[in-house]
């Protein structure tokens, strides 16, 4: 049966595998540690590589497995559901299509760092200069139009900005000097489209992650919360709200996993058209669930002590990353609704696809 | 994971749709009676005779023994042909599957084919006046009588009981305090003395559903499907079945949006239009639908059961329906007002949203629905 839209064996257990050592070893209370401790941030780094999680998309001669979007989606909706911080979408969804397409003996060394967990790189595809995780980064990845700048970050002058989210500090790079420019290059058309699609479904499978996440401690605390005598998720007010979000998010789940399939194996434009998707339905409904989780928690959820302000800021700042929500909604209705469209309504034609 | 059609698969889509193309008809009237459902009854005949009525029944049956995948496949192509409203439907998700697991052998021969063919038409006696949400509660009874049994009491909200022949429904076999287990399955001929049809308008005016009043019918015991006091498994049979709503058909959606997309073009709207995100919402949304069908029909094909997801699909499907119709009546403004058979778009649009309405009501409310989710796979308290 080759219609088979399910993960494989090896793929459920690498995501598991991710997954555990989040649970065993990178709780929350270690993860906020790790905010003011650069110590915790690069063991955390390190023994996400020694999974092999950095190098699955990076090809065997640059050190990596060779593997490609179907074995990245789920670890990185482990890494939501951990709400772990790191610049993981700009190391591994972007830096890697970019420098695999330039034949670079610099670039090649990089990638194989980076597989072996030894380089970490902020990187814009959009000619911004507000970067997440500079101070953590070896290098910075500036693309403008189709020039990619490699920097060295300790030559590029950068100032902290005051971030939303304590686990996504955003940066300002101001100049960045001549002697701090390793390289300037113009990577094909091809693989600036894979590092902002990739970042685009890194992103929705950690929006993913970090939405059920919100929904699994949601549905224990109002299980464990009792007022006037008994839990308060016996209540159907209360049920019904969590109900909704888990039904968003139930459904946006195979809009993610069909973009990882996309940019597996569509070259076209429907894997930006489908991640794309992706990002808009997982930002919407990881919004969705962090609302549900804040309003269920009442005034806990509220307060920086509790844990769970991790997940609700985090979803805040992976949904104005990437692709805001307003950019790919304006991007895909530009698409849809422009009159040479064909319809395609059948699976074995997933949409887009001739 | 893999999503395409594999050789034998697009051959048989193709078939499916080059027999659509050179069969079906545009429209079909609604019937609203007996003798007005002949040319639904022939429609239904000529796919079944095709071997198009009942894909996923075994060959003796008349099927083609056809797996979920070649099912949903044909689906999207009968959605995307047009084609029109089959009389069979209600029978063949709503009670084929209690005939495949319950049924004795000869209740099976007897039952299946003309029931596919579209030669008998049925409907579902189970909600009543009291028993609505709880059906439980069900009231009507059955008493025995000699080797049969009398069937008395008031059904009512039966789709299609106007055109149907037969009726499957609960009856209380027990006491009204045994619930759901003192509850037995009958199947009960509309001609049969005793048996009362009276029409219920909808709200536009249209008699579309019925109430069913049961005075001393006398039922012979090969018309008990099940056991006696068995009659509740037997009918949520039907509920957690792959053959049943749990998966209605994705075709319905995608094929829903993209008319909806032709008609907002249609009006003019472009993409900086105020309306437009509604249109691509909808229209993800379906996209997301048809996805998680596939996604539940590969894990039914590895051999899992359905169970409470097909709550999350209901909900999800009846809610968009509603989005999709709304929005269609918004780009239609005015013309929405009046039912003109002249305008086949507006008047398919008008009919499409009444029907929507009810989807989030029938097969379990929304907030049942709702409730079975929190406590089934979200293991909330009950309360």
């Amino acid at each position: 049966l080759k219609v088979y839209f399910d993960f494989d064996h090896e793929q459920y257990e690498f995501a598991a595998t991710v997954r555990r050592l989040i649970s065993d070893r990178l709780r929350p209370e270690r993860i906020r540690q790790g905010y003011s401790d650069p110590v915790i941030r690069l063991e955390t780094w390190k023994s996400l590589a020694d999974l092999g999680l950095h190098g699955i998309c990076a090809s065997t001669e640059d050190g990596g497995l060779g593997l490609g979007w179907l074995d990245l989606v789920l670890p990185f909706e482990a890494l939501g559901w951990g709400a772990i911080p790191g610049p993981y979408v700009e190391t591994i969804a972007i830096a890697i299509p970019l420098l695999a397409a330039l034949e670079d003996q610099l670039a090649q060394d990089w990638l194989a760092e980076i597989a072996a967990g030894e380089l970490v790189i902020s990187a814009t595809v959009d000619g911004s200069r507000v970067l997440p995780y500079v101070r953590d980064a070896g290098l910075l990845l500036l693309g403008d139009g189709d020039t990619l700048t490699v920097a060295k970050v300790d030559q590029v002058e950068f100032a902290p900005l005051p971030s939303v989210d304590r686990g996504m500090p955003m940066f300002a790079v101001r100049s960045v000097s001549p002697g701090a420019k390793l390289m300037t290059a113009n990577p094909p058309a091809e693989a600036w489209r894979k590092a902002r699609d990739g970042a685009s479904l890194a992103t929705a499978a950690q929006l993913l992650g970090a939405g059920s996440r919100c929904l699994e401690v949601t549905r224990d605390y109002v299980c464990q919360r009792k007022q006037f005598g008994r839990p308060i998720g016996s209540f159907q007010a209360v049920q019904h709200l969590l109900v909704n979000a888990f039904l968003r998010h139930r459904f946006a789940a195979p809009l993610v996993h069909r973009a990882a399939l996309s940019m597996t194996t569509q070259s076209d434009r429907s894997a930006t058209i489908h991640t794309g998707m992706a990002k808009v339905a997982a930002a919407r409904s990881a919004t969705n669930a962090a609302r549900v989780a804040l309003q269920l928690h009442g005034a806990m959820g509220f307060t920086q002590e509790y844990e769970l302000e991790m997940w609700l800021a985090r979803v805040r700042s992976l949904t104005a990353v990437h692709g805001t929500t307003a950019h790919h909604a304006r991007e895909l209705a530009s698409w849809l609704l422009a009159n040479d469209r064909q319809a395609d309504v059948g699976i074995g034609a997933p949409s887009g696809r001739r | 994971v893999e999503l395409s059609d594999t050789h034998e698969q697009r051959e048989f889509r193709e078939r499916g749709r080059q027999w659509l193309a050179e069969n079906a008809p545009g429209s079909l009237p609604m019937p609203r009676s007996s003798s007005d459902s002949n040319a639904a009854r022939q429609w239904q005949g000529a796919l079944y005779d095709a071997g198009w009525g009942a894909l996923m029944w075994p060959e003796q049956f008349g099927g083609r023994n056809a797996s979920l995948v070649d099912w949903l496949i044909f689906e999207e192509e009968y959605h995307r042909a047009g084609a029109p409203y089959r009389i069979a439907q209600n029978g063949i998700s709503l009670l084929a599957p209690s005939l495949f697991s319950f049924g004795s052998a000869e209740q099976q021969a007897r039952f299946l084919r003309p029931l596919a063919r579209g030669d008998e038409v049925w409907c579902q006696a189970w909600s009543e006046p009291e028993a609505g949400s709880d059906l439980a509660s069900v009231r009507s009874t059955a008493s025995p009588d000699g080797s049969g049994w009398r069937l008395s009491g008031q059904k009512i909200w039966t789709s299609h009981a106007l055109e149907a022949d037969w009726a499957f429904g609960l009856f209380r076999t027990g006491s009204q305090e045994e619930r759901h287990r003192g509850l037995t399955y009958f199947l009960v001929p509309l001609d049969a003395a005793g048996v009362t049809v009276r029409p219920i308008a909808r709200l536009d005016g249209c008699e579309t559903f019925a109430e069913l009043f049961f005075d001393d019918v006398y039922v012979g015991r090969e018309l008990l499907l099940g056991e006696v006091g068995g009659g509740w498994s037997v009918a949520m049979e039907t509920t957690g079945s792959e053959r049943s709503f749990a998966l209605r058909s994705p075709g319905r959606f995608t094929v829903a949006t993209e008319r909806l997309r032709e008609l907002y073009l249609s009006h003019n709207g472009g993409s900086e239009d105020l309306l437009a995100g509604r249109v691509l919402d909808v229209w993800l949304d379906a996209e997301a639908y048809r996805l998680a069908v596939w996604q539940t029909a590969t894990q039914i094909t590895a051999g899992a059961r359905v169970g409470a997801e097909s709550s999350l699909h209901k909900l999800f499907w009846s809610e968009l329906d509603i989005r999709i119709h709304d929005l269609a009546l918004e780009l239609l403004g005015a013309q929405a007002l009046v039912c003109d058979p002249n305008d086949p778009v507006s008047a398919d649009w008008i009919e499409g949203s009444t029907t929507a309405l009810a989807g989030t009501i029938w097969g379990g409310t929304s907030e049942i629905q709702r409730n079975i989710v929190a406590h089934r796979l979200l293991g909330l308290p009950r309360s």
